[in-house]
């Protein structure tokens, strides 16, 4: 049995690739995987997304946009998962799909369509959508990932419990590809690291996280 | 966040994971949800951390399911959550949970997910020494 945490930037399509890799590692394991995909927004994830879309503009007008929509979507998808996981990844990744390979803007319209096209709950979305639970789950999430030591959006968080000795969790950083995903998941933590330099991604850090 | 256990008396999968939390010596908070019927939000917490949502929690094997004539394919999950708060006895249990893991029914091995585990960050040349054994 595996655990997989995720934590991503809900606008992302680096995000989205990381997500993917987490769901081709689920399906082609033979062991239960209980895998989850956390928002994750701090001062670090909005510069990074500051630099990848528009770098020239380094103002505070700017910064705070991208706060706030990085806020708002890490929101939606919070009320989208009120109504299960497996629906409410389906929204975060047509939403991160929308976004990045059909360059929508991120706007009510959207989020309506999206709903409708995931099966979610539409009164159910709307009530949630905003609302103090909504807020409450967010922050909790801000703290599992403080608890894990997350810095960076995608960063993944590993527990094999199939080992009784491996008392610890993989933290994996820049964790998108899938081959060192897998590798983790395999605890051949040499194969991950070849892979990782193979990617050629000198930000690629494996942390070990122990008792 | 303390472990979470909802159970309801006479249940012998909730005793069991009482033992076990016990046995481990895991801190956890009980709540017997037929006498402390959960509200709205208290489910949505519970769903945010299912798979599929409401048919992972909701007991079709219980009598009140079959009374309520509930059919899953059409119901909206608002409805449901509404019926969920107004009889408890519609939910599976036990139910445990903690800020990010949820378990329905008692199971030796899922539950060993609750094992606290404090974290520790090692730096890449430990890792490394560590691999160079």
């Amino acid at each position: 049995m595996l655990e997989i945490y995720l934590f991503v930037n809900p606008l992302g399509d680096h995000c989205l690739e990381a997500e993917r890799s987490v769901l081709k590692v689920a399906n082609e394991e033979q062991a239960t995987v209980h895998y989850q995909f956390l928002p994750l927004l701090n001062l670090h994830t909005v510069e990074n997304v500051m630099q990848h879309y528009c770098p020239a503009q380094h103002n505070l007008t700017t910064r705070n946009n991208i706060f706030q929509t990085i806020y708002t979507a890490a929101l939606d998808y919070k009320a989208a998962l009120f109504q299960g996981k497996r629906r409410g990844q389906e929204f975060l990744m047509a939403l991160q799909e929308a976004l990045n390979s059909q360059h929508e803007r991120y706007t009510d319209e959207l989020i309506q369509q999206l709903v409708i096209q995931t099966g979610l709950d539409m009164e159910m979305f709307h009530e949630d959508r905003q609302s103090k639970l909504a807020v409450e789950s967010f922050e909790n999430d801000q703290r599992v990932a403080n608890e894990m030591k997350i810095q960076k959006h995608p960063s993944a968080v590993i527990y094999d419990y199939s080992d009784p000795t491996q008392d610890y969790g993989i933290l994996l950083e820049d964790c998108h590809s899938y081959e060192v995903l897998k590798q983790v998941c395999h605890g051949n933590y040499a194969a991950a690291l070849a892979a990782q330099d193979a990617a050629k991604h000198p930000q690629h850090n494996l942390h070990i996280l122990q008792n | 966040m303390t472990v979470q256990l909802y159970t309801s008396s006479s249940n012998a999968s909730s005793r069991k994971a009482r033992a076990w939390f016990r046995e481990h010596d895991i801190p956890f908070t009980e709540r017997n949800i037929m006498a402390q019927p959960l509200s709205q939000d208290e489910v949505k917490r519970l769903l945010r951390l299912t798979e599929n949502g409401t048919e992972d929690i909701v007991s079709t094997r219980a009598k009140i399911f079959g009374k309520l004539k509930i059919d899953l394919d059409t119901i909206s999950t608002g409805k449901l959550i509404d019926l969920i708060a107004q009889h408890p006895d519609l939910l599976k249990r036990p139910i445990m949970f903690d800020d990010k893991r949820l378990q329905i029914g008692y199971n030796e091995e899922e539950i060993r997910r609750f094992l606290p585990r404090k974290t520790r960050q090692l730096e890449m040349e430990k890792v490394r020494a560590r691999l160079a054994i």
